[in-house]
């Protein structure tokens, strides 16, 4: 399936620039899933950057034929940790509420225009990621935002191939349902179908 | 099975018919499904827009290298981890064997010249005591251990050849009982220091036929990690040579005590030295951060 990385085994025998050869790879996608768990760049970047310490320090245990998926894993795992680290944060009821469906403040920098959708558009994909349940959301991300497979998810989420498939199922109807309550938001190639 | 398939709108199905996940009977199924339900035809659309709007959220690039810098190279070198988590029993394997041979001693001293021996066993097991929990620790951290493991390579190489001759000699072990720990220890020491030689092969002898009884009680904890026992006893050894050969001098006026006093040290070494070797190098990290 995934053919075995030489800088991989290099890595797992303490060479340190053969591990960093890998984060220069992998660095862009492990920030973009920890973008779309936690809403902002900066906290993606820091999630991502304990995912590599950490990946660095137990890569003599990576056993998998998917190097990837094993680093989404501890990439999502973190991601979840500072999710339930926010939501034990003590805060007033109107925070609590704007926190549930709004993404993070924005960053000093705005994201890259490069994108399809308008900005409000995207604020509102964000959102209703933001309302997903943290294991429909990591399914979801992985799937449709990073176009993963299906068994890869399944092992990057340590669950069975059926759990992924009802994780992306109920995940998807829920982005469906936000997104059809607002029309007004999608490009017209979209509207015709709805 | 397709009688349920068209009373209930299969969404779940649809959901993998989009990612193109269904084995070939399920996607014939969802497949004779729409054409005939209209409102199926309608999701399998939206879900699809769904699909293709999240694919199409703009891409970040880190605004920073997440390469990890050179501080974190001498962090950790090769292991793989499974192996070396064992030394973390290895305080607690020679502090049995070590209040196994005390045990023997106040047996054997009671008829006679109880005074020294009565002070050393006295002496060795509040030792005992005060550090008995220590061990409990190092077990729930074998994760620290294992990097433990990892200083103290030079030190484990020559228990890894002790622990081939073990292994070889394996089929002996069920006569061996908890003695046999400490047999290896006297038979690391030669493979460190030549001087030691006479010292610890004289040791080597008597502790099988010294205390048939006693010694058969740490016999599970000692077979069950025989490994451990073997890179205890080569980091007692590092410690311990010329030590032992200094003390045994004198006791061998007094006869027949002499080996199992000598047991005692090395034993008492060895469970130094590997509280050392697991909780050392933890303290030094702890400092590092």
């Amino acid at each position: 399936m995934v053919v075995e990385d030489p800088r991989i085994e290099r890595a797992q025998a303490g060479d340190l620039s053969a591990f960093n050869e890998l984060v220069v790879e992998y660095q862009s996608l492990v920030c973009n899933v920890c973008l779309r768990m936690l809403g902002s760049q900066q906290a993606a970047e820091d999630a991502a950057q304990e995912a590599f310490i950490n990946a660095w320090r137990s890569i003599g245990r990576f056993r998998g034929d998917s190097f990837r998926a094993w680093l989404l894993r501890i990439a999502t795992n973190l991601c979840r940790d500072e999710l339930r680290r926010r939501g034990r944060r003590p805060s007033s009821s109107l925070e609590t509420a704007l926190d549930a469906g709004m993404p993070d403040p924005p960053d000093e920098e705005p994201l890259p225009e490069e994108s399809a959708l308008n900005a409000e558009l995207r604020d509102g994909l964000q959102a209703a990621l933001a309302e997903l349940p943290e294991e429909q959301r990591t399914a979801i991300v992985l799937s449709d935002v990073e176009g993963l497979d299906y068994a890869e998810i399944a092992v990057a989420m340590k669950t069975s191939l059926g759990t992924v498939k009802s994780r992306i199922a109920r995940a998807r109807m829920r982005m469906r349902e936000v997104m059809l309550r607002q029309p007004e938001l999608l490009p017209t190639r979209f509207r015709q179908g709805g | 099975m397709t009688w349920f398939r068209r009373s209930v709108h299969p969404e779940e199905d649809l959901s993998a018919y989009v990612d193109g996940e269904l084995g070939e009977r399920a996607r014939r199924a969802v497949e004779t499904h729409l054409a005939s339900c209209e409102a199926c035809s309608t999701l399998l659309t939206e879900l699809r827009d769904t699909k293709a709007l999240l694919s199409e959220l703009p891409r970040v690039e880190p605004r920073r290298s997440l390469a990890l810098g050179r501080e974190f190279a001498v962090e950790r070198r090769v292991v793989p981890a499974p192996r070396r988590m064992s030394l973390s029993f290895a305080p607690a394997v020679a502090l049995t064997i070590l209040v196994g041979l005390l045990f023997v001693d106040a047996i054997d001293t009671t008829g006679g010249g109880s005074d020294d021996s009565g002070a050393f066993g006295s002496a060795g097991s509040t030792a005992a005591s005060r550090t008995a929990e220590q061990p409990e620790a190092g077990t729930g951290l074998a994760l620290e251990a294992s990097k433990a493991a990892d200083a103290e390579d030079s030190a484990t190489t020559p228990a890894d050849s002790a622990a081939g001759q073990d292994s070889a000699g394996d089929g002996e072990t069920s006569r061996a009982t908890g003695g046999a720990a400490s047999a290896a220890a006297a038979e690391a020491v030669p493979t460190e220091e030549g001087d030691a030689d006479g010292a610890a092969s004289s040791a080597l002898a008597p502790p099988s036929e010294a205390s048939p009884e006693p010694e058969t009680a740490p016999e599970p904890l000692a077979s069950d990690s025989f490994d451990d026992d073997d890179q205890v006893a080569a980091d007692g050894a590092n410690g311990g040579p010329e030590e032992t050969s200094l003390l045994a001098e004198p006791d061998d006026s007094s006869g027949g005590l002499s080996t199992l006093r000598i047991l005692e040290i090395v034993a008492a070494l060895a469970f130094a030295a590997s509280l050392l070797a697991v909780f050392l190098p933890r303290i030094v990290r702890r400092q590092e951060r």
